[in-house]
């Protein structure tokens, strides 16, 4: 359907993102939202890893339009959309569409990724608005982002957010664009980051799009007033109308969902005898979130006891202990760091005991912004934790156990059902499958069970739009009681 | 409105969000065969179709859209 390539754009300028404008941006404009500065809260969130802010990469490109003569004449207006994420240490590339006397369209891409369009608008009128301060009213400057985590909440948002005192000095760094439309609007601009990533929607945000009017606010010079005038829980969408700081116009954003959490252990020791697991040690690889996190949880609710692995996510792995021993005890729960793409002797040495099973949860992010139909690089990385990572750990523990191990593969259900962004997790998930059957048949001192699971509710799964799930405790919990030897699935059946 | 209607308005939303003339959608196209036509862009698509006909899906039908063409035949009978 779009096999054809896509028309040439004439490349203007070229940069990469690095995590130091990350901070010089988010200092500037007071945009702390963890999706831009902080690579462990980032990774759970859809994004999947720290991206740029998106009006930082618009103001590079209508600073760099501008410095390159490309933007003849008064700007009149602006609109923006963020239809991809740009992400930190990759090339973005600035490219002209198309240019008129009255309009100027150009584009962000990394790759053939378009992540940016800019449609410049070119014209002498101006309006002026008369909003302003009323008695009483200040413009809000956080430290952290608010978190709301229902539309209903922000539904009736309004109020004023700051874009003077660091005007001049976000003016500054954008001095092309600043000497055509003045410090003041482009700090108004910067401030719409802010407004969106720590305001509304706040923490749980992804800024789509907005619109912009240069326009007069003689009497609201460094604030910005804006109001939530459209919610859609539907689709979890948020639209604002703004004004002030010599701009006027409407932003659409989505409250993305929360970070999941899966169940509290006093929930799931409902459903687990406290004794079912009693004997056992499960070393959980990827154990501090998702499905690796519950089944710590579960294991520990049933009397076993739970070392789990983190790559990345300490505080998390972390939290979950404490969670886990408040409940089951000192003895229930232990994390350790552990790298699966790394030699497990080293990192297993000290184990506080010999582990009895395995879960295999490791994982790089799944889903994956592309721009081409097979990723040879992203296959290499999925096969050395999906299936090298595996054996190497699985080989480990046979060596220290002097009985053989069971071990746990989560294989996919995409891996009969590919979808085409999904070709090379699916892959790397299938050859684990037959690494595993391979391992059973070679008397290798490990019991693999395999099961391809479904979509399950997870950090990795989590979208904007509904997409059905299911409940991860109901699927995994006849799973965990096969693999510690109680109630047997059929062997190879989907889990669906 | 026909169906052919229809589909060319999708066409020129889906271009103009993801900046790609060169997309041609049938009535049997899915979105995984469009490059850059994400969840995320599926539901700005959704969006943007809901304001230009002035409809509104329900979410099992958001969800549940296989192709291009059942979105055409539930927004004309949304229209009717």
């Amino acid at each position: 359907v779009t096999a054809k390539p896509q028309t040439p754009r004439q490349k203007l300028a070229s940069r990469i993102f690095d995590e130091r404008d990350q901070l010089a941006f988010a200092r500037l404009t007071g945009d702390f939202n963890p999706i831009h500065v902080d690579p462990i809260a980032a990774r759970r969130t859809l994004a999947g890893d720290v991206v740029v802010h998106g009006v930082h990469g618009a103001l590079w490109a209508l600073d760099k339009l501008a410095e390159l003569g490309v933007v003849k004449g008064e700007i009149s207006s602006l609109a923006v959309k963020f239809p991809r994420f740009m992400y930190l240490g990759r090339p973005a590339d600035l490219c002209l569409v198309s240019s008129s006397g009255d309009e100027i369209v150009a584009i962000i891409s990394t790759g053939s990724t378009v992540t940016t369009t800019l449609t410049i608008g070119l014209g002498k009128d101006r309006e002026s608005d008369d909003v302003r301060l009323e008695t009483g009213e200040q413009p809000t400057r956080r430290t952290s982002p608010v978190n709301w985590s229902r539309i209903d909440d922000i539904a009736q948002l309004q109020g004023w957010i700051g874009s003077g005192g660091q005007g001049d000095s976000i003016g500054a760094h954008f001095p092309n664009i600043a000497s055509r439309i003045g410090d003041q609007r482009v700090a108004a601009i910067a401030s719409l980051s802010t407004l969106v990533g720590m305001e509304c929607p706040g923490l749980n945000s992804l800024f789509s799009s907005f619109s912009m009017q240069l326009i007069d606010t003689p009497r609201a010079p460094n604030a910005v007033r804006y109001r939530v005038s459209y919610t859609d829980d539907r689709f979890r969408i948020v639209r604002m109308s703004y004004a002030g700081a010599g701009i006027r116009g409407d932003i659409q954003a989505f409250l993305r969902p929360p970070v999941i959490a899966q169940r509290a252990i006093e929930d799931i020791a409902n459903s687990v005898a406290p004794d079912e697991f009693k004997g056992s040690t499960a070393l959980i690889v990827g154990g501090s979130r998702g499905l690796g996190a519950l089944t710590a949880k579960v294991i520990a609710a049933g009397g076993g006891h739970a070392i789990l692995t983190y790559a990345r996510g300490k505080l998390d792995a972390l939290e979950l202990v404490d969670e886990i021993r408040a409940h089951a005890g000192p003895e229930a729960c232990s994390a350790i760091s552990y790298d699966a793409l790394k030699d497990p002797t080293p990192q297993l040495g000290s184990l506080p005991r010999a582990p009895t099973h395995l879960y295999y949860f490791a994982t790089p992010q799944i889903g994956y912004q592309r721009d081409e139909p097979f990723l040879p690089a992203l296959l290499e990385t999925f096969m050395a934790v999906y299936v090298i990572g595996f054996y190497s750990c699985c080989r480990y523990l046979a060596s220290i156990s002097g009985s053989p191990i069971t071990a746990f593969y989560p294989s996919t259900i995409f891996a009969e059902n590919t979808p085409a962004t999904m070709i090379e997790y699916a892959s790397a998930k299938t050859a684990g499958e037959m690494l595993c059957a391979h391992l059973n048949r070679s008397n290798a001192g490990i019991k693999t069970i395999v099961h391809r699971l479904p979509r399950l509710l997870t950090d990795q799964t989590s979208t904007i739009p509904p997409v059905a799930t299911r409940d991860p405790l109901e699927v995994m919990l006849p799973i965990i009681r096969e693999v510690q030897g109680g109630t047997r699935l059929v062997q190879g059946a989907k889990c669906t | 409105m026909t169906e052919d209607e229809i589909l060319q308005t999708l066409t020129r939303i889906l271009r103009d969000l993801l900046m790609d003339d060169d997309i041609v959608l049938t009535m049997d196209t899915r979105r995984e065969d469009v490059s850059g036509w994400d969840s995320f862009n599926y539901i700005n698509f959704i969006v943007a179709l809901e304001m230009e006909y002035g409809v509104k899906f329900k979410v099992a039908d958001v969800e549940s859209f296989e192709n291009v063409g059942a979105i055409v035949r539930q927004t004309k009978a949304l229209l009717s």
